[in-house]
């Protein structure tokens, strides 16, 4: 298709074919369509990441220090 | 006419393997012509039969591609001495003459398969190699189109 063709413009070709001694005809039909989107992948902060672990770490000292002050 | 191919590419060979295509093509392999699945062609049995008008008439692959990109159409049929050839722009028309293709706007082929004659050379003369449209379709090699 030409570089630029616009998105449902319709283009036809066409082949000829002689087989076995009969005529054949096929016809093509090409519907422009539109070039799928490039999505970009988010990249997560790194400082995103560090917070997330310090958060983590903190909440699983607290859950082991009430546990351990509710068993003693 | 017959186009070789718009590169003539030095290394071109008479396969379907070796037919130029497009990046990102779309292939359509024919292995009859009366084929549901691969798409109907229209028979004229021994006459030349009129190209299909595509308001009313069925066509015998419809799709969709984006542009930049192209599609193949591949000719494997063996039996009974098959040969295909691509209809000319000129003669692209509906069934009241007008052309299919808006004007300035149509495809451009950019590969075929065809026949390699290979140079020869005897003493005091020489025949270059040579290319043209092959005979009929073989067990490894048969018509192929790009655009």
């Amino acid at each position: 298709m030409p570089a630029g063709a616009e998105v449902g413009e319709v283009h036809y070709a066409a082949v000829r074919a002689v087989s076995a001694s009969q005529n054949y005809v096929a016809l093509f039909e090409c519907t422009v369509k539109a070039a799928p989107e490039v999505v970009e992948e988010v990249v997560e902060e790194e400082s995103g990441v560090m917070g997330a672990v310090i958060t983590t770490a903190l909440v699983t000292a607290a859950i082991a220090a009430a546990l351990f002050f509710f068993v003693l | 006419m017959w186009k070789v191919s718009v590169t003539d590419r030095p290394v071109f060979a008479a396969t379907s393997a070796a037919l130029a295509v497009a990046s990102g093509n779309t292939a359509f392999t024919f292995t009859g012509f009366a084929t549901a699945a691969e798409g109907l062609w229209v028979s004229g049995a021994a006459s030349v039969p009129a190209i299909p008008d595509p308001r009313w008439d069925t066509v015998t692959q419809s799709f969709e591609v984006e542009a930049g990109k192209g599609f193949s159409v591949n000719v494997n049929v063996v039996t009974g001495s098959t040969t295909a050839s691509v209809v000319a722009e000129e003669d692209l028309v509906d069934e009241y003459n007008k052309p299919l293709n808006l004007e300035a706007r149509s495809l451009i082929l950019y590969g075929e398969v065809a026949k390699e004659t290979a140079a020869v050379t005897t003493v005091g003369s020489e025949a270059n190699a040579i290319w043209s449209a092959m005979d009929a379709a073989t067990a490894t090699a048969y018509p192929g189109f790009s655009w």
